[in-house]
């Protein structure tokens, strides 16, 4: 499905939702609740926070939905919200819950089509290591990273949810690449 | 002019081709030459791939939060209307209360204003140029005829601090006034018990102030007011606390009570909020307050307090907790009302029971299929009727008694349970930017103001399952 149909899609069950059909946000639910999950997840480094965010989100689109103005995508600009959200649930967490902030991650499972055990495991360790390293920068850099790399977003959708300058969003994402690298190339002397 | 980009920062753009052609050419140019970006380049793109494939990969278990959104929303219209109704009730008692005050200015300085001119004419009255024809506008001391009553009675109050009118010309209502016995029919004391969620912390500095009360000052209107509003919670307090009295007693006392009160009054406000301290007036007061709030079986009557799910509610249990009996009708606590999906086996109404059981409270479980479910108590017109048939039978409540310290171990014991967490989440985004936990934001200090070792109060939860209600007890 390309990108004009997608927003067609969006912007059709958007209309049916505020002339009053619920179920038509029940499919824009649908369409995106794993994938704001996913991302959520990345960012809160939490599941079940990640899933309460998706609720919420949810709940605050759905109250909101007449203030879009189909000026970005929809997508994104649910995931403004999201992101919003996002930030006073880690404003909220208590500074001891940072210890075990990993805990609610879930393992990535790999389908592994044609993939022997031990070289899932392996994939699964990798990514573990990435996970971790993920999680030890700075908020603002993994949520900028994950919005690249993970949500495949340009710049100008980055600018636009993160309420920064298209410059802010270079210089950030290279800071956060440059300190992802450090940390795994750490962690690889570490295992060493 | 923009401020050019460092090549570090070109890097990671021509990464993400984000980069102008000269800029792209720039950046090309340097990793000809040097080695070091060049690899720089190559740990960024690896690192890309790794994101996208960890991204790519699904973590276990996708998620379905339809229903748990549309359940949301809709509990979120429901308090919506619910606070507009309010609301609007708010501001016709605002309204009232504004009618009320400037009826009792009329009384009290269009009679003074007679007055007034009465000493004025008395001051003059050796000028006999001044007095001519001006005598029959004064009031006669000795005229005091029913008509002129009120007028009378009004300027007795407004001169008492200064010159007491003595008893001998005073009339049965100034008299009354004076001594401090008016005021229950003046301040509308048959309205009915409608008020918000008791905030107990208050209703006990309330009570305890109670005990070595004061005699209001019966020409204070507006303080009486709020002196009877917060009796009434108090009253609702005690009542809620007071698990052993019988209500079959209470009925017929609080139905004799209702009898002898036949004027009509106007409700106590929906919102409302007792102040630092109260003075109860007398214990015949306070006893007929507390029948009226322990009144049971007349009408269910619920409102609420904030958009919140602090939510005051009558309810008729006609059941037992752990033998004791619980009054017809609960007051004077705090209810809380749970959305939670099915949770596994693990579902809400057994998760908020394994918290009790772990806070150490007393609870009973009643289903509450019989009974309209709240929810289409605050909703109106068609809407109520839709909630009422959707939520009827799906509500479980739990009447708990536990005291304050019981309910710290509760929260304390309810915030393992994710579900129930994820709930409190829930609830609370329906509060746009409430920034606690609602369980955090409303309960918990209402609980921290209460005494530790203060007295058990009887508690309503209720507990929407989405399915499978436990055996009815």
């Amino acid at each position: 499905m390309n990108q004009s149909s997608n927003n067609q899609d969006d912007d059709h069950l958007i209309r049916q939702t505020l002339a009053g059909e619920s179920s038509a946000f029940e499919g824009l639910i649908e369409k995106y609740q794993n994938r704001l999950y996913h991302s959520m997840t990345h960012v809160l480094r939490n599941s079940t926070d990640a899933e309460d965010i998706v609720q919420d989100t949810f709940v605050k689109a759905f109250t909101k939905l007449s203030t879009f103005r189909g000026g970005s995508q929809f997508y994104t600009w649910l995931y403004r919200i999201a992101h919003n959200s996002a930030i006073s649930q880690i404003r909220k967490r208590k500074p001891t819950e940072s210890l075990d902030h990993d805990a609610g991650i879930p393992a990535a499972t790999l389908e592994g089509h044609g993939v022997s055990p031990s070289q899932r495991i392996e994939q699964q360790e990798q990514s573990q290591h990435l996970n971790d390293a993920l999680g030890r920068l700075k908020e603002e850099q993994r949520r900028v990273l994950v919005l690249r790399e993970m949500e495949g977003l340009d710049y100008d959708a980055i600018a636009e949810i993160l309420d920064v300058p298209v410059g802010t969003v270079r210089s950030r994402l290279h800071r956060a690449r440059t300190q992802l690298k450090e940390e795994l190339e750490r962690q690889f002397t570490d295992t060493e | 002019m923009n401020k050019p980009i460092p090549d570090d920062e070109l890097l990671s753009a021509y990464l993400d081709d984000e980069l102008s052609p000269e800029e792209r050419a720039r950046v090309e140019q340097r990793l000809v030459t040097d080695r070091e970006y060049a690899a720089t380049l190559d740990a960024f793109r690896d690192q890309q791939q790794r994101l996208r494939g960890l991204a790519g990969s699904l973590p276990e278990g996708s998620i379905d939060v339809r229903q748990r959104v549309m359940d949301a929303v809709e509990a979120k219209s429901t308090i919506a209307a619910a606070e507009n109704r309010s609301g609007q009730k708010f501001n016709l008692w605002v309204l009232a209360s504004l009618a009320a005050l400037i009826l009792l200015g009329v009384f009290l300085f269009l009679p003074d204003f007679g007055m007034e001119q009465a000493v004025v004419q008395n001051d003059l009255s050796d000028n006999p140029a001044v007095v001519a024809g001006k005598v029959d506008e004064t009031v006669d001391d000795a005229d005091l005829s029913e008509e002129n009553e009120a007028a009378v009675v009004s300027k007795g109050i407004f001169m008492e601090a200064q010159d007491p009118i003595p008893a001998s010309r005073q009339s049965r209502l100034e008299r009354q006034m004076a001594s401090g016995e008016e005021g229950d029919e003046a301040l509308g004391s048959d309205a009915e018990p409608e008020f918000a969620a008791v905030d107990a912390a208050a209703s006990k500095s309330s009570l305890a102030a109670a005990d070595d009360a004061q005699p209001a000052q019966p020409n204070d209107f507006s303080m009486k007011f709020h002196m009877r509003q917060n009796e009434m919670l108090d009253m609702a307090a005690l009542a809620g606390s007071d698990v052993e009295a019988a209500p079959e007693k209470l009925q017929q006392q609080s139905n004799a009570n209702r009898m002898t009160r036949s004027r009509s009054a106007p409700s106590a406000p929906t919102f409302s909020k007792p102040g630092p301290s109260s003075v109860v007036q007398n214990e015949a007061d306070k006893q007929s307050l507390r029948l009226q709030a322990g009144a049971a079986g007349e009408s269910e009557l619920t409102s609420k307090r904030s958009a919140s799910e602090s939510v005051f509610e009558e309810k008729t249990v006609d059941d037992e907790v752990d033998g004791v009996k619980v009054f017809k009708q609960l007051e004077g606590r705090w209810a809380r009302t749970w959305h939670v999906r099915p949770a596994g086996e693990g579902s809400a109404v057994a998760l908020f029971r394994q918290s009790l059981e772990l806070a150490g409270c007393r609870f009973q479980l009643v289903r509450s299929s019989d009974a309209q479910s709240h929810s289409s108590g605050f909703a109106a017109g068609p809407q109520k009727d839709q909630l009422a048939k959707k939520k009827k039978g799906q509500q479980v409540d739990f009447i708990v008694t536990a005291t304050p310290q019981q309910l710290v171990n509760l929260r304390n014991s309810v915030v393992f349970f994710a579900d129930l967490r994820r709930l409190d989440r829930m609830l609370s985004a329906l509060k746009a930017d409430e920034a606690q936990s609602s369980w955090d934001g409303s309960l918990l200090p209402r609980v921290n103001g209460l005494d530790p070792a203060g007295d058990a109060r009887v508690y309503l939860f209720n507990v929407f399952p989405a399915k499978e209600l436990p055996a009815k007890p």
